[in-house]
């Protein structure tokens, strides 16, 4: 079926043929006569999933759940299946995914293909690390199950490969025992950036949510004032009720407002009435889906922008450089004077291998209106990345070229290298794969 | 309660499953592929602590009372029948091939029959049982695509009323759809005006009707109108018609 699809940012659209199999034997009789990429819910900032001419085959008729070991601590489903399915099973059971990203129709196959981050990644690492073992199949090798002692390297670069080595079938992930039935969350009130960086290093063993919001639309003596948002899984009775309906994010079609409510001239108005209604609130009792899933509800928000969109440029920081650049960073927002829409920032902790948002810093992610202004703001900051040894989240930011990227992924050849030798034809394309040149 | 669904692998029939489990019944699903047979059982025993069983066989070449053997060596009695499976193609006009025409014939309809036919006695007795069949808009008036599809249908539907009759004084219900358009992939990406219902949708209706009486009802309702319509369109009118 032809289909128009749009990646959530609102920067990439283009039409494509997408097939919803939904038995296996259409699934695994896929052949490689046409070049073909992978969707799970689809809803990637980035267009990861689609583009480059491919055929889209989207997941979601695969989604069911196949084994549970509470003994062992694993759940196996299939790779369709919505963090919000998974979730809704294992809180009933007392157990949750440990590291989730923040909307529900996101799907395992997605997580382990972006390897992605959840909530405080400095003490949870990323999803990568919870997959125990998963079902590749790729129409020139059939079927394959990986595993970090079986076909290894390919598990390897299976786990934040963006879908390009085949379809995840389905995995076997650990999962860890929830601390409650609900979420204590704690605004703390940060004065600037760098306070923000003393602030998350003081709570990052102890707390199951860490992150911060801060405003960076004002370019005064405040800019960089926020909270710290702080939570902690804690048993109540009775456990407060999740929302009533959640309402569906569908990037595909297309913006809501046609007009762009955020934009360069409101956001100054919007970021400081967010903040005054944020700020100084004691601690909150939060339902599990809301804390789970904080963008649950803020579907408008992502359409907002307009029919330009947004960029999301996430960013690491080495922790060894991260008060050096900040001082460059805010002197480069200062200069530009163009307001920043979200700015979020969290700690991380591991290795940066192959193409993963992975390291041991902080990361901040900014969401700019996408117009001409703040996308030459990006560009410096691109140039100032590169100095800096800071790395760009791929799944995330829908400009970013593949010099820069290149640049600042020691292991992209590698990356590069090993996928054509196990795919020689390459046939799992998307846009974002042809922008990086891979 | 007791359920076995045939044509549970996809579309209306997983729906149906899904939405049979949330209610509490136990399940024996049958379709062509264990590959999809085996994960459904998994999930709905997990997510819902049902016992499911499943049963691959290729309908056009069944074997009824080996389906009824299977489904004895697991349950003791059935308490809902539902007739879920169907086949459509895009070559059914006209002069049809030959083996394309047997298996819409064998799925479509003979399938159904057998099966009805060796669980008929026990259900007949049983309080609270039920025999659901699953026919189509196509089957309201004929027309020249779909043909043997809807004649199909149409003698499926036709089965069901002698059913209803033979067990008009019994406690269990005959209750058989026309259902209009599904987003499955049956109906695949034909575009069309009309609305096209979610099968999960489909599915809560059916469940919600069990219990209720015996008889034939459009799902989606409003279908009702729209075939009303279209029977009613004078012949001069209709064979003008691409439909
Ligand atoms: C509101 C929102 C909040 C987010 N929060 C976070 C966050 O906190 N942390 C974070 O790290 N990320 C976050 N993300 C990003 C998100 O986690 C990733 O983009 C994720 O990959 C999206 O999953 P999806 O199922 O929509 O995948 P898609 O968008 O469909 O695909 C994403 C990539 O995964 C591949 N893929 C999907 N399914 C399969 C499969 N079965 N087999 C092989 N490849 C597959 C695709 O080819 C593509 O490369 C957020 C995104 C949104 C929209
Ligand atoms: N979709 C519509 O718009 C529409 C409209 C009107 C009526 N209907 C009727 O609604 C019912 C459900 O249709 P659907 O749309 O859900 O179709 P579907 O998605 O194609 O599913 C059909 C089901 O029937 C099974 N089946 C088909 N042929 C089989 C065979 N030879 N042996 C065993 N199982 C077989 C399939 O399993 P396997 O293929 O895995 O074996 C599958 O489980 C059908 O009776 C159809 O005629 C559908």
């Amino acid at each position: 079926m032809k289909r128009r699809l749009r990646s959530l940012d609102g920067s990439y659209s283009c039409e494509a043929d997408v097939f919803e199999p939904d038995r296996y034997r259409q699934l695994l009789s896929l052949g490689a006569e046409v070049k073909m990429a992978v969707q799970g819910g689809g809803i990637s900032l980035t267009a990861a999933s689609f583009g480059g001419g491919a055929r889209v085959i989207n997941m979601r008729r695969f989604n069911r759940l196949l084994g549970f070991d509470p003994e062992r601590g694993t759940v196996e489903a299939e790779a369709g299946i919505t963090l919000g399915r998974l979730s809704a099973f294992l809180v009933k059971r007392g157990f949750t995914v440990p590291v989730q990203p923040a909307h529900p129709q996101i799907t395992l196959g997605g997580c382990i293909a972006a390897n992605v981050h959840g909530k405080n990644p400095y003490r949870d690492g990323l999803f990568g690390g919870l997959v125990e073992r998963l079902r590749l199949f790729h129409p020139a090798h059939g079927e394959l199950m990986l595993s970090r002692e079986q076909n290894g390297d390919l598990f390897d670069l299976t786990c934040g490969g963006y879908g390009l080595t085949g379809m995840i079938v389905s995995a076997r992930i650990r999962i860890a025992p929830l601390g409650g039935n609900c979420c204590e969350v704690t605004h703390i009130r940060v004065a600037d950036l760098a306070d923000t960086f003393a602030r998350l290093d003081e709570l990052k063993e102890s707390h199951d949510l860490l992150y911060s919001w801060n405003d960076l639309a004002r370019f005064d003596r405040h800019m960089g004032r926020g909270y710290v948002v702080a939570g902690t899984f804690v048993d109540r009775e009775p456990a407060p009720a999740g929302p009533r309906r959640l309402p569906r994010l569908d990037p595909h079609r297309g913006s809501v407002a046609r007009l762009s409510l955020i934009n360069p001239v409101t956001l100054p108005a919007l970021t400081a009435l967010y903040y005054r209604a944020s700020r100084g609130a004691g601690p909150r009792i939060l339902d599990l889906t809301r804390a789970l899933f904080p963008a649950v509800e803020r579907t408008f928000y992502f359409s907002a922008y307009g029919r330009a969109g947004f960029i999301e440029h996430q960013i690491l920081v080495p922790d060894s450089r991260r008060l050096d650049y900040l001082g460059e960073f805010e002197a480069l927002v200062r200069r530009h004077r163009q307001p920043i829409g979200l700015a979020s920032l969290k700690l991380l902790q591991g290795r940066q291998r192959l193409l993963h948002f992975d390291g041991s810093g902080v990361s901040f992610c900014l969401h700019l209106p996408n117009r001409p202004g703040p996308r030459a703001l990006l560009e410096e900051l691109d140039a100032l990345n590169s100095q800096y040894g800071v790395i760009t989240n791929l799944i995330k930011d829908s400009r970013l070229s593949a010099v820069t990227a290149r640049h600042q992924y020691p292991e992209f050849d590698r990356f590069v290298g090993r996928l054509g030798a196990f795919d020689p034809g390459r046939l799992f394309v998307s846009a974002l794969s042809e922008r990086m040149a891979i | 309660m007791r359920s076995l669904v045939v044509g549970a692998s996809a579309g209306l029939g997983r729906a149906l499953a899904e939405e049979l489990a949330r209610r509490g019944h136990d399940l024996y699903l049958v379709a062509s592929d264990e590959r999809d047979l085996e994960p459904l059982a998994r999930d709905l025993t997990l997510v819902h602590g049902v016992t499911v069983h499943t049963h691959a066989a290729d309908l056009a070449a069944l074997d009824p009372t080996d389906l009824r053997a299977g489904y004895d060596q697991r349950f003791d009695d059935l308490d809902c029948l539902f007739l879920v499976a169907g086949l459509g193609d895009p070559d059914d006009s006209g002069s049809v091939d030959p083996v394309l025409l047997d298996r819409l014939i064998a799925v479509n309809f003979a399938a159904g029959v057998r099966i009805v036919n060796v669980f008929l006695d026990d259900l007949a007795t049983r309080p609270g049982a039920h025999i659901v069949g699953v026919g189509s808009v196509a089957a309201a008036r004929a027309r020249r695509n779909n043909s043997v599809y809807g004649a199909s249908k149409r003698a499926l539907e036709f089965y069901f009323e002698a059913i209803r009759h033979y067990l008009a004084d019994a406690p269990c219900r005959v209750q058989f759809y026309r259902l209009g358009y599904m987003a499955t992939q049956m109906f695949g990406d034909r575009e069309t005006m009309l609305p096209v219902a979610r099968p999960e949708q489909v599915a809560r209706a059916m469940v919600d009707r069990l219990g209720g009486a015996s008889g034939v009802r459009y799902l989606p309702n409003w279908w009702r109108w729209v075939m009303l319509l279209i029977r009613l369109l004078p012949w001069p009118i209709f064979k003008r018609l691409d439909v």
